[in-house]
């Protein structure tokens, strides 16, 4: 002890500048890095001997870190069909932007309205805002009034910001809130302490394709932080016979999150988040809304509050507050919009026993809207629902999950979205899977109350929508039977539904302005979904997704577009393969296929052809010098063969796409 | 008869003479159950021990270890932690039992004792586990993950080649990676799991501390690499499992040496736990798509491998 109490009075007074200290530096021009470096490291070592505690590491308390919001529900016991989109997949797939990887989802379509508008819908009715399916950030849900949509291009959110999406396919409202009638989108954020150290890269490419992004983040002893700030541009899409398409688009965004973790059992986690940036919009042949920029804003502040219970259970309160602006102005004529939600959830999960977990909480949401052009009057909606899900494990082989969401949607309607579903595993590595749901859509503001209209210079009030309100929410009846089979011993997983969803009440717009919404038509969507992953040495992985769907409506009025059974493609196809070489080289393949289409609100010269694309993208990986500095380089070509394809609109072309990243870890 | 056995068939009578009026446990053993401090953990196995022991040891805690020169002579020191056992061992002039201390840091500990002044007798009860106990532990919960991975530094208690024989005995591979210091450890750990299929925690304050727990638990989990731990309170964190001796059980066999003891004259030799507890999280298995066996089966299959667990 003697001894080691002199070494540290040797290192002390090295630190501190003593005789020896500068006499090796003058003698050794490096010596000084290095000294520093093995002073910090000894003295190190020198305190936490002092204080040291061998058996410390195994008598000590230690937080829940894998508590049960954290951990992901494995396919085999989820109540419905769920695709997860995890990081290697967002890498493997070459997408610059959200919206496009859900084309790795089987029956989800993906398509833009303009460059900067994004259109990601499931299993038919989908408009120009696809309003059918959920949207959640991290708990926070991003589907907004008042057109009842999700700004995709306006989350202040980057693709190296993700760490999963799920996507629940089918009607989940008592797990995940209102309006998930087809679907659920919960995108999961990179934890506060998973980045360490500095990330930067820059991306450039055709199409005016001009990205960049650094991220930084730190972990500390009771605080972890990430921060994220990017660039993205592009030009939208190339010119077509039919218009030049004045949509190119820049978005500035910035995020922040925090973990503070004072004690074993409480954490908090703190967001915030803001996006600007121009829009193009417009056509020189769309008078009066000719070629010009809409800016756009979107902030949010977030706080969750998770307190881990000691049998396992957890209390989890969440508030946040989104704001989003539009400013749509051409001098003479406006369009601009504020939108602003506030949201408190409370959640608590409990063990009833050890095969029964039930979660039950509630919420309070205020939604407001300024649109000036939009509604008469500022509006507001008040909505509040009470939501419980109890997973029931009746034998190590059967499980049940039966839960319900009771909402008041604020426009004078109450509805309760039950659902269950058996979960069976008749083998180790099979699982059958029967589920069924009722599910609702409440309109959105601008359904209910939209009083649409502009006054025109030299023409005077135009009046595009005008809502007589009293919409009943739109309804669903779910049925699916599941069946997946996992192989880990082959590297083999399959996941295999059909379904039949009927609809009733579905809410669309009449056919001559000033249109009206009404609860107009019903409609079952029959299909099958398969997916297959397979994974081969330690090197290969291969996706292969399908969707076939067969739509159908008896009363959809005349005066609609085409018949509905066309409105969805009736096949599609999504593969992606990705391989890592030696030498740090990775490669992967993308390949997207649909069929024929013409959407809802779309006339028959807007259809889409039988569409096939294939992405690629190749990247390798090195060492910058001993320090770990890591470095990428990547490069990307999308669509490379030479037919062009349409999106949503047919002035909306694709032509090929190539761009370069390069980033660094350091 | 040598002088040593001489004296130890003493004691032995002496200890008869007292006790046989009642029964072997009736006399008024004197305990000092010394703590290194006033922490929760330690202050809980001190309540354990005493509802182990017999009504008729009179056991006195005592919270301050530098106080224990001060202290009315007893007839057995049990010192829990480090800090108390250093010092007991130092300034004891009764026989110690040292426990809640891992083994290598008790093996420093009479080797740097070795030659000087020292309590009479000194045994141990190991507050770790017996690395074939922990391997027999992931071949019984996770018989296909074959890569186990140890993540080190100099501060770990561990060894090393002991740990190399026995895992090649079983025909599992370790990867063990050492990290120099803790600005290292995330980028030693992304590089271990992207090797490994299993993570092996080992006593290391340095890498396994409050602090670092819940990135190394993230990290696994996000790679999907189950982590095993070292106590109950990693399993609560969110590890797949841990195989542990539990207060109750280190306890019992306390009483148990104390009872040697006073039949023999000495302690037995330093050992690990004879009884263990086998803890299992099937909610985070469940969630890595593992499927796990019931504890009570896997710490059964424990004592088939090799009987007694050990």
């Amino acid at each position: 002890m003697k001894m080691q109490g002199a070494w540290c009075f040797w290192i002390d007074s090295v630190v501190r500048g003593g005789e020896m200290n500068k006499s090796i530096i003058v003698l050794l021009p490096h010596a000084r890095i290095a000294m520093s470096i093995l002073s910090v490291l000894a003295m190190n070592d020198c305190l936490a001997t002092q204080n040291d505690i061998p058996e410390q590491s195994i008598i000590q308390e230690l937080p829940v870190v894998l508590s049960p919001s954290r951990l992901h529900q494995p396919l085999s016991e989820a109540p419905n069909a769920m695709t997860v989109i995890d990081r290697a997949m967002i890498e493997a797939s070459g997408f610059r932007n959200i919206p496009d990887l859900f084309r790795l989802v089987p029956g989800m379509y993906v398509s833009f309205y303009t460059g900067s508008h994004a259109i990601v819908g499931y299993h038919g009715v989908i408009e120009q805002y696809a309003r059918r399916m959920q949207v959640l950030v991290d708990g926070r849900t991003v589907y907004m009034s008042p057109t009842g949509g999700v700004n995709w291009e306006d989350l202040p959110l980057q693709m190296e910001d993700i760490e999963r999406i799920e996507v629940i396919r089918g009607p989940a409202a008592a797990s995940y809130g209102g309006n998930s009638i087809q679907g659920v989108i919960s995108i999961i954020t990179r934890d506060a302490g998973a980045q360490h150290g500095f990330k930067a890269s820059v991306t450039r490419g055709n199409g005016g394709i001009s990205d960049a992004s650094l991220n930084f983040g730190d972990r500390g002893e009771t605080l972890d932080y990430r921060v994220s700030l990017g660039y993205r541009s592009d030009d939208g899409y190339d010119a077509s016979q039919f218009d030049v398409n004045y949509d190119d688009h820049a978005t500035r965004l910035f995020n922040l999150r925090a973990g503070y973790h004072p004690n074993t059992a409480d954490s908090l986690d703190v967001q915030f988040g803001y996006s600007d940036g121009p829009r193009g919009v417009g056509s020189p042949s769309s008078w009066p809304d000719v070629p010009h920029d809409t800016q756009n804003t979107e902030n949010f502040q977030q706080v969750t509050w998770l307190h881990s219970q000691d049998d396992g259970g957890e209390f989890r309160l969440q508030l946040y507050h989104i704001f989003l602006d539009e400013l749509n102005s051409l001098g003479f004529i406006s369009d601009n919009y504020t939108s602003t939600r506030d949201e408190i959830e409370m959640q608590i999960t409990s063990y009833i026993s050890n095969s029964n977990r039930l979660v039950w909480g509630t919420s309070v949401r205020r939604d407001r809207v300024l649109a000036p052009n939009q509604f008469l009057e500022e509006q507001a909606l008040h909505e509040t629902t009470l939501f419980a899900h109890d997973e029931w494990r009746i034998t190590p082989l059967w499980i049940l999950n039966a839960g319900a969401m009771l909402a008041n949607n604020g426009l004078g309607r109450k509805s309760v979205s039950p659902r269950a579903a058996l979960n069976y595993h008749f083998t180790k590595t099979q699982t059958l899977r029967a589920g069924i749901s009722r599910a609702y859509r409440n309109p959105s503001l601008f359904e209910e109350r939209s009083y649409y209209h502009f006054i025109i210079p030299g023409i005077g009030l135009v009046i595009p929508y005008q809502s007589s309100g009293g919409l009943y929410p739109e309804e669903v009846l779910s049925r699916e039977i599941g069946y997946l089979g996992e192989f880990a011993d082959k590297g083999y997983t399959i996941d295999v539904r059909i379904y039949r969803d009927q609809f009733r009440n579905i809410i669309y717009e009449t056919f001559t302005p000033p249109k009206d919404y009404l609860n107009m038509f019903g409609a079952q969507h029959d299909g099958l979904e398969l997916t297959s992953k397979h994974q081969w040495g330690d090197r290969n992985q291969l996706t292969v997704n399908y969707a076939y769907q067969v739509l159908r409506s008896d009363d959809l009025p005349a005066g609609a577009n085409g018949s509905y059974s066309s409105t969805m493609p009736r096949n599609m196809i999504s593969v992606l393969y990705a391989k890592t070489f030696a030498a740090e080289v990775t490669f992967s393949l993308g390949y997207y296929q649909q069929g024929t289409m013409v959407p809802i609100d779309r006339p028959d010269y807007d259809r889409q052809k039988f569409t096939r694309r294939v992405d690629a993208r190749i990247a390798k990986r090195f060492g910058m010098n001993n320090d770990g500095t890591e470095g990428e380089i990547a490069l990307v070509v999308q669509h490379p063969i030479t037919d062009k394809y349409i999106d949503y609109r047919r002035r909306n072309q694709f032509n090929q796409r190539a761009f370069l990243t390069v980033s660094f870890d350091f | 008869m040598s002088f040593s056995k001489l004296k130890k068939a003493a004691v032995v009578v002496w200890w008869l003479l007292v006790l046989a009026p009642n029964s072997c446990w009736s006399g008024d053993l004197r305990l000092l159950v010394v703590l290194s401090d006033t922490l929760p953990a330690y202050q809980s196995f001190a309540n354990t021990l005493k509802q182990s022991l017999p009504e008729s040891v009179q056991a006195i805690v005592l919270e301050n270890p530098d106080e224990i020169s001060e202290q009315p002579l007893a007839d057995i020191v049990v010192s829990v932690g480090m800090k108390a056992s250093s010092l007991a061992v130092s300034q004891s002039k009764v026989p110690v039992l040292v426990v809640m201390v891992p083994r290598t840091s008790y093996e420093e500990l009479i080797e740097q004792k070795s030659g000087k002044d020292h309590a009479p007798s000194i045994s141990a009860i190991y507050l770790d586990q017996p690395w074939e106990r922990q391997l027999n532990f992931i071949q019984a919960i996770l018989p296909t993950h074959f890569r186990i991975g140890i993540l080190y530094s100099d501060r770990s208690l561990i060894n090393m080649t002991f740990l190399r024989k026995e895992a090649s005995k079983r025909d599992v591979k370790l990867i063990t990676k050492r990290v120099l210091s803790e600005d290292e450890l995330y980028s030693a750990l992304d590089e271990l799991l992207a090797s490994s299929d299993i993570l092996l925690a080992v006593p290391d304050n340095m890498i396994y501390n409050s602090n670092n727990i819940r990135n190394i638990l993230l990290s696994c989990y996000r790679s999907g690499i189950p982590f095993v731990g070292l106590s109950q309170s990693y399993v609560n964190a969110g590890a797949i499992g841990a195989v542990f001796s539990s207060q109750r059980q280190l306890a019992d066999q306390i009483t148990e040496s104390i009872r040697f003891f006073v039949q023999s004259g000495k302690f037995p030799q330093p050992n690990y736990s004879r009884d263990f507890t086998v803890s299992l999280k099937p909610e985070v298995a469940r969630s890595m798509g593992i499927k796990l066996p019931t504890a009570d089966a896997v710490k059964g299959n424990m004592y088939d491998v090799n009987g007694g667990g050990q």
